[in-house]
C-alpha cells in the first residue's frame, strides 16, 4: 500500500500550529500547559523567536487598571474603532480578558514593566478607557524560551501550504515544504492552527510578512472570511528607510513650515486616510517635500513613541536598543534620520479577515485561526495601539485551551494518501513548467497599479472594476508560474495566495456601496454617506461549490447590542433582546 | 550592606558600595524593572578576568571628559553613568577596529561562529566587509595538544584561558607573553619566556581554557567527518552513547534556555542521525556504582589502599598520575562509565546479537575533551579491541546536528534503545559533582545495612561548593566522605590526604568545577551569561530534576544491569568484570 512516508517527510503531532509569532507560541504553550501529554509542534516557515510582527512592534501592550470598565472600552471602540462593524457581544468578551493575557505572558517569562511590589505596571492611555504596559521588544524570544521548556515542539524553516482533510472535511494536517532544500513536509494532527498573519501583499514590509498562505488555505477548505473590505489604510513613514514614524501623524509639515497635520486631521488620536489625502494634496498642489519635526512632541506623539512613557512603564531598555541599532544602521548606510526626517505615506492592505468564533475557530472543524490573521474577522475590528501584540496573547490563550480539549477528546485519521499526493503535485507544480513567467510579475502588477491612494484608500465603482479586472488578467498567469528552487518555488504559491486575498478584499469592497470605518476606512466616493438603512451587515466570503468566489450578507444582530447608531430601529422579525 | 546612590541612563539606583562600574549596573539592570542596563565586555569573565582592557567594556562619568573603564572604576555616591551614547558607540568601535586587525576572522570556517562573542559586538557596532588578515602573515595552528588546536591568528589575548588554567585549576601550564595585542600565549615553563608549543606542557586535558575562550582560538580537535564516515559505511554498525551531563546542556546550543533537560529530544536527534543503536551512558555508571561501590565494601573490609578515589574523570586521572602519582594506588581501578559501555558493547552486546567486534563502532558524546585523551590510554581495551572509537564533544554533537540539518527544538521526546539505554536516576546524576558518591552511597548503603534508604536524596554532598565533606554511620562505622571539583581545589585537599591530616574513606574527585555539567567539552558560556548565572548549578538542577523523575532511582535495581551480570558477567567484581570493566594506572 502507498505510504504518506514515499510522499516527504512525515511529522505527527496530537497539534499542529503553523507559524511561530507570538499568537502561535502562546497557543502552544496554552495547549501544552492544559494537557502536557499532548504533542505540540509548531512551524515556522522562517526563525521561530525572530519570527512574526511582535519583535517589531511599538513595545507597548494594551492592558486594563482596576477602575477602568471593560463596556466602556467597548462601547467606545464600536463608535471609534468598528464603526457599528463589530460582533459587540464577542468584543465586550474579549476586552474584559485584557488582563489576563498580561498576567499569561508574565507567567511565561515575558518581560514586563512592573510596579515596586512586583505587580505588572499598566498606565492609563489618554482616553482612560484602557491601558498600556510596557513589553520588551524581545517577546518571542522569552515565549520561544518558555515553550521549550514545558517540552513543545519547534520546527523552523518550513513554509506550509495546503491543509489536508478527512472525508468530513475536518482538517487534520498540512503539507508545505523546507524552505533550504524544497523536501516535501507532512504533519498529521488532530487539531491545526493557522497563526500565520495576515496577507500584506509585499508591499508594506518592515513588520509585516505574511502573504496570505494561511488565509488562502484555510479558504480552501471551506473557512469564512469577513470585514474584508474594510483592510485598506495609509502609515507615514520615512522616506529614507520605508519604516513607521512612531507617534508622527500629528507633526508633519509642509516645505512652508505649516503644520498640515493640524489643518487636515487636528489632535488626532490616530493616523488616519483623511489625513494622507490631505497629505496628497499637499504634494500635488507643490508644497512638498513634507517632513516630520521631531523636536518638539505633542502629548500624542510622546506617548505613541514612547519617550513621554521612560520612567512610567515603557521599556527604556528597547529604546536604548533601538538606539544602538540605529546608530550601527547608520554606520553601515550612511542613512541619518535625524529629528526632521523626510516622511511620506505609505498605502497597504492588510489581509486580517479569517473568521473566527470566541474560541478562535474557525467554522472548519479541526482549523484554528488565532493571532492576526483573524483581527479583523472576529470581534474586533478595530485598531487599539498595543492590542497587536495583546490580541496574540489572548487569541493563544483561547485558541490553546479550545484545542487541548479537542485534540484530547480526538482520536487521530490518517491522511488520505491521494489527497497527500494531489496537493504536494499541485505545490511542485510550478518547477515542471514549459513556461517562463516569474511570480514578480504578479507582485510587480499587484504594487504597481493597485498601491496608489486612489485605488487603496478613496475607491469607486470604476476604480474597484479596473483591479478586478486586472486581477481576472493576473489570476490567468498563476498557472504559468515557473520556479527553479524553493525560494521562488514559494513565491509562487505566495503570489497565487495573495492575488487571492487582494480579490477578497476588492470583491467585498465593491458590494459595499456605503462609506464607513475609522482607520480602515472604506471610502467610496460614489456611495460617499455611511449608509445604516442598508448597510448594517457583514459581508462574509467564501469559495463556493464549483470553486467560484460567494459573497452573501448577514444582518448585524443589533437588537443584542448595546451601542447602535442614532435613529436605528430593529428590522421586521426580530425583537428587542438587549434592553429587556 | 553599604550602598551608594548612583545615576545610572537617567535612573536613580542604590547599589553595593566599593563594586565597580560593571558590577553596579548588573545590579541595577536587576532593580529596575523597566530598563536593561548593559555594559558590553569582550576580555572581562566572572572568577577569571576581572579587569577589561579590551576597550568596549567603557562608560561616561560625568565630570570625566574621557570614557572610563567600567570594570575597574569602582561606584561613588552620586556618579552619573550613561552606558550608551554616540560618543561610547564610537570609542567602542575604535577599540573593537584594533582587535579585529589582529584576528584572524575566518567566520566562515570557524566553528564559533554564532556563538563568538567577537562577532556579536562587531555585529552590534556596524562593521562589515573588513578586509581580514593576509594570509602570509598568518602563523601555524597549534595541533600538538592531544585534544584541542589553538589557533594564535584569532586569539584576542583575553587572559582568560590563562587565568582558567592557573587560577581555577591551579595548574598554570599556560601564561602570556608580552603585552597588549601584541602578546603571545605558551607554555609557563618556556625556557625562552616566549611562545612555544602548546604540547610542552603537562595538561590534564580538561579543556577548561576551551570553554571560557570567547572566539575560536580554543577548539577541541574535531572528529565529526570520521563519525559521519562510520555512520555513512555500511559494513559499520554505529552505537552512540550519551553522558548523563549531554542532556543538561545540549539545548543551549539550539537556544534551548540554560537548564532544560533535553533527554528524550537528545534521543531522538541521534536516531534521525542514522546511529544503528542509540544508548545511554547512565546505564554504564550504573555499572560503574555496583563495580565501585563493591571496591569500596571490599578496600573497607579487607584494608585496602583508602580513601578510594573515584576514577571516573580522566582529567583528574591524568592529574593524579602526573602530579600525585604516590596517591595512584587510591584510585578505584574502575574505568570511567563510557568506557565501561564500550567493552560492555563489544563484548556482550556483541555476542549477544552476533556481530563482529571489529564491525562494531562506539562513539561516546561526552561533555569532555579529556575523553578523547582517555580512548588513546593503555588499558582501555577491555574486548581486545579499543572499547570507544571515538569521543565526541557536547558542541561537536550540536556541529553535527546541524550540518544534518536535525533540528534538536523539533524533535518529538523518545527513549533509548533497549538493552543498553536503560539509566537509573543514579546513574544521571553523575553529571554533577557529588553525584558519584551520592549513587555510590544508595547502593553502598542499603548493601551494607540490607535495608532500603529512606531518603534517596544525599543533600550534603549536594551543590556547587568546591569541596565538601559529610560522614555516614554505616551499621555502627562512620564513613567519611569528601567531594571536591576543580583541580585547583583537588590539590588543596590532595596535599592533606598526602600528610595525613584528613582520615577519609572514600572521595569523589571532578576535573571541572561543578562536574562535567560544566565540563570542557559543554556548551560555551558568553561571559555576560556567566555573569549573572551559576551556569554548574541550572544545569546540575537539570539533572537533579531528571533524577526525581525517574522509577528506579537505584543503580541495583536496574534491570538491565542485573541481567548483564546475570547473563554475561556473573558476580560484581568477578574476573569477567574485571578484565572488561577495570583498568590501571601509572606515572607520568
Amino acid at each position: 500500500m502507498a505510504n504518506l512516508k514515499d510522499l516527504g517527510k512525515v511529522y505527527t503531532s496530537d497539534i499542529l500550529i503553523i507559524g511561530g509569532g507570538i499568537a502561535g507560541l502562546c497557543t502552544a504553550i496554552k495547549a501544552k500547559e492544559t494537557n502536557p501529554a499532548l504533542d505540540v509542534l509548531v512551524v515556522d516557515k522562517g526563525s521561530i523567536g525572530y519570527a512574526g510582527q511582535s519583535g517589531k512592534a511599538g513595545n507597548g501592550i494594551t492592558g486594563r487598571l482596576p477602575h477602568q470598565n471593560p463596556q466602556a472600552m467597548a462601547d467606545y471602540l464600536v463608535v471609534n474603532g468598528g464603526d457599528y462593524m463589530n460582533d459587540q457581544e464577542f468584543l465586550l468578551d474579549y476586552v474584559s480578558t485584557n488582563q489576563e493575557s498580561l498576567e499569561f505572558l508574565d507567567h511565561c517569562g515575558v518581560k514586563l514593566s512592573k510596579n515596586e511590589d512586583g505587580s505588572i505596571r499598566v498606565f492609563p492611555m489618554p482616553n482612560d478607557l484602557w491601558g498600556c504596559a510596557g513589553i520588551e521588544l524581545g517577546s518571542c524570544f522569552s515565549l520561544r524560551d518558555y515553550a521549550l521548556k514545558v517540552g513543545v515542539r519547534l520546527l523552523d524553516r518550513v513554509q506550509l501550504f495546503e491543509l489536508l482533510t478527512d472525508k468530513a472535511g475536518a482538517v487534520i494536517g498540512a503539507i508545505g515544504f523546507d524552505c533550504d532544500k524544497m523536501k516535501c513536509q507532512i504533519f498529521k494532527a488532530k487539531a491545526v492552527a493557522v497563526a500565520t498573519d495576515g496577507c500584506y501583499f509585499k508591499k508594506v514590509g518592515g513588520m509585516f510578512c505574511g502573504y496570505g498562505n494561511g488565509i488562502a488555505s484555510a479558504y480552501r477548505v471551506g473557512a469564512l472570511m469577513r470585514n474584508a473590505e474594510f483592510s485598506c489604510s495609509v502609515e507615514l513613514v520615512h522616506k529614507a528607510n520605508n519604516e513607521a514614524v512612531y507617534g508622527g501623524f500629528n507633526l508633519v509639515h509642509n516645505k512652508d513650515g505649516v503644520n498640515v497635520s493640524q489643518v487636515y486631521a487636528p489632535n488626532a488620536e490616530e493616523t488616519t486616510p483623511d489625513l494622507h489625502i490631505g497629505l496628497w494634496k499637499e504634494v500635488q498642489e507643490g508644497r512638498g517635500p513634507l517632513y516630520c519635526d521631531l523636536r518638539v512632541l505633542d502629548d500624542m506623539s510622546a506617548h505613541i513613541g514612547g519617550m513621554g512613557h521612560v520612567n512610567d512603564g515603557r521599556m527604556m531598555a528597547d529604546k536604548l536598543r533601538w538606539i544602538g541599532i540605529e546608530m550601527a544602521k547608520a554606520a553601515q548606510t550612511g542613512i541619518q534620520l535625524g529629528q526632521t526626517p523626510e516622511v511620506t505615506s505609505r498605502m497597504y492592505i492588510q489581509g486580517e479577515f479569517l473568521r473566527a468564533d470566541r474560541e478562535f475557530k474557525t467554522n472548519v472543524e479541526g482549523l484554528w485561526a488565532p493571532g492576526k490573521i483573524s483581527y479583523q474577522g472576529s470581534a474586533y475590528w478595530g485598531w487599539v495601539r498595543g492590542d497587536g501584540l495583546g490580541n496574540g496573547a489572548q487569541c493563544g490563550m483561547r485558541a490553546g485551551a479550545s484545542m487541548a480539549k479537542f485534540a484530547t477528546e480526538k482520536a487521530a485519521v490518517e491522511p488520505d494518501y491521494e489527497q497527500v499526493k494531489a496537493l504536494k503535485d499541485k505545490i511542485y507544480a510550478p518547477l515542471n513548467r514549459p513556461t517562463t513567467r516569474k511570480p514578480k510579475e504578479v507582485f510587480d502588477a499587484m504594487e504597481q497599479v493597485v498601491f496608489h491612494l486612489d485605488n487603496v484608500i478613496v475607491k469607486s465603482e470604476k476604480s474597484i472594476q479596473a483591479i478586478l479586472d486586472m486581477i481576472e488578467e493576473l489570476k490567468k498567469v498563476i498557472p504559468e508560474l515557473t520556479a527553479e528552487d524553493a525560494h521562488t518555488l514559494a513565491k509562487c504559491h505566495d503570489a497565487a495566495d495573495s492575488l487571492l486575498c487582494l480579490e477578497i478584499v476588492f470583491r467585498a469592497a465593491q458590494m459595499r456601496k456605503e462609506t464607513r470605518g475609522c482607520v480602515y476606512r472604506h471610502i467610496r466616493t460614489d456611495y460617499p454617506e455611511r449608509d445604516n438603512k442598508n448597510w448594517l451587515k457583514w459581508i462574509n466570503v467564501k469559495q463556493g461549490e464549483n470553486g467560484s468566489m460567494e459573497l452573501f450578507t448577514e444582518d448585524i444582530p443589533m437588537w443584542r447590542y448595546p451601542v447602535r447608531p442614532e435613529g436605528y430601529e430593529i428590522p421586521e422579525g426580530h425583537a428587542e433582546e438587549y434592553y429587556v | 550592606m553599604d550602598t551608594v546612590k548612583i545615576i545610572i541612563d537617567g535612573a536613580e539606583v542604590a547599589v553595593t558600595k566599593g563594586a565597580t562600574i560593571l558590577e553596579a549596573s548588573r545590579e541595577a539592570d536587576a532593580k529596575l524593572f523597566n530598563m536593561e542596563i548593559i555594559i558590553p565586555t569582550l576580555y572581562y569573565y566572572k572568577g577569571l578576568v576581572d579587569v577589561d582592557e579590551s576597550g568596549v567594556c567603557v562608560v561616561e562619568v560625568a565630570g570625566y571628559d574621557a570614557p572610563v573603564n567600567a570594570s575597574e572604576t569602582v561606584v561613588e555616591e552620586g556618579m552619573v553613568i550613561t552606558t550608551n551614547s554616540p560618543k561610547l558607540f564610537g570609542a567602542r568601535r575604535e577599540a573593537l577596529a584594533k582587535i579585529l586587525a589582529v584576528h584572524h576572522h575566518d567566520c566562515i570556517n570557524c566553528t564559533r561562529s554564532a556563538h563568538c562573542e567577537l562577532q556579536e559586538l562587531l555585529h552590534t557596532h556596524g562593521f562589515k566587509n573588513e578586509t581580514s588578515l593576509p594570509e602570509d602573515q598568518l602563523l601555524p595552528l597549534d595541533y600538538s595538544n592531544p585534544v584541542f588546536v589553538r589557533d594564535p591568528n584569532k586569539c584576542i589575548r583575553c587572559g582568560r584561558c590563562v587565568a582558567a588554567c592557573g587560577k581555577i585549576q591551579g595548574i598554570g601550564a599556560i601564561s602570556t607573553f608580552g603585552e597588549g595585542l601584541s602578546a603571545q600565549v605558551g607554555p609557563n615553563d618556556s625556557p625562552f619566556k616566549c611562545a612555544m608549543k602548546i604540547g610542552a606542557v603537562a595538561c590534564t586535558n580538561c579543556g577548561q581554557c576551551l570553554s571560557v575562550c570567547p572566539v575560536g582560538a580554543l577548539v577541541e580537535k574535531d572528529c565529526t567527518d570520521d563519525v559521519f564516515a562510520a555512520i555513512a559505511d555500511p559494513d559499520k554498525f554505529v552505537v552512540v552513547q550519551a553522558a548523563p551531563a549531554v542532556r543538561a546542556a545540549l539545548g543551549e546550543e539550539f537556544d534551548f534556555p540554560m537548564g532544560v533537560d533535553v533527554e528524550g529530544r537528545l534521543a531522538a536527534a541521534l536516531r534521525e542521525l542514522g546511529f544503528d543503536k542509540v544508548f545511554d551512558t547512565v546505564l554504564s555508571a550504573d555499572l560503574t556504582v555496583m563495580e565501585e561501590s563493591n571496591e569500596l565494601l571490599e578496600r573497607l573490609e579487607n584494608g585496602g589502599s583508602l580513601p578510594l578515589i573515584t576514577s571516573c574523570c580522566p582529567g583528574w586521572v591524568k592529574y593524579c598520575e602526573t602530579y600525585y602519582p604516590d596517591l595512584n594506588r587510591h584510585l578505584s581501578s574502575c574505568k570511567s562509565p563510557h568506557q565501561m559501555f564500550g567493552a560492555v558493547t563489544k563484548s556482550y552486546y556483541a555476542e549477544k546479537m552476533g556481530i563482529p567486534k571489529e564491525k562494531l563502532v562506539v562513539v561516546s558524546v561526552m561533555p569532555c575533551t579529556a575523553k578523547k585523551f582517555e580512548i588513546t590510554r593503555e588499558d582501555e581495551c577491555g574486548a581486545g579491541v579499543p572499547d570507544v572509537d571515538y569521543v565526541v564533544t557536547t558542541r561537536e554533537l550540536a556541529r553535527m546536528l546541524n550540518k544534518a540539518e536535525v533540528q534538536l527544538r523539533a524533535m518529538p521526546s523518545e527513549a533509548f534503545d533497549e538493552p543498553l539505554g536503560l539509566g537509573t536516576g543514579a546513574g544521571v546524576i553523575f553529571g554533577a559533582t557529588g553525584g558519584v558518591m551520592e549513587a555510590a552511597l544508595r547502593t553502598a548503603v542499603e548493601k551494607v545495612t540490607g535495608k532500603p534508604l529512606e531518603t534517596l536524596e544525599f543533600t550534603d554532598i549536594r551543590g556547587v561548593q568546591g569541596i565538601k565533606e559529610a560522614s555516614y554511620e554505616l551499621n555502627g562505622k562512620t564513613l567519611k566522605v569528601a567531594v571536591v571539583s576543580g583541580l585547583a581545589n583537588a590539590k588543596k585537599l590532595l596535599d592533606k590526604v598526602r600528610s595525613g591530616k584528613v582520615d577519609y574513606q572514600f572521595i569523589e574527585i571532578m576535573a571541572c568545577p561543578g562536574g562535567c555539567v560544566n565540563g570542557g567539552g559543554q556548551p560555551p558560556v558568553a561571559a555576560a551569561k556567566a555573569a549573572v548565572c551559576d551556569v554548574k548549578a541550572v544545569r546540575a538542577e537539570a539533572l537533579y530534576r531528571n533524577d526525581a523523575g525517574k522509577a528506579i532511582r537505584k543503580a541495583h535495581e536496574n534491570p538491565a544491569v542485573m541481567e548483564l551480570y546475570r547473563e554475561y558477567l556473573g558476580e560484581v567484581g568477578s574476573e569477567k568484570a574485571h578484565t572488561l570493566l577495570h583498568t590501571t594506572y601509572k606515572v607520568r
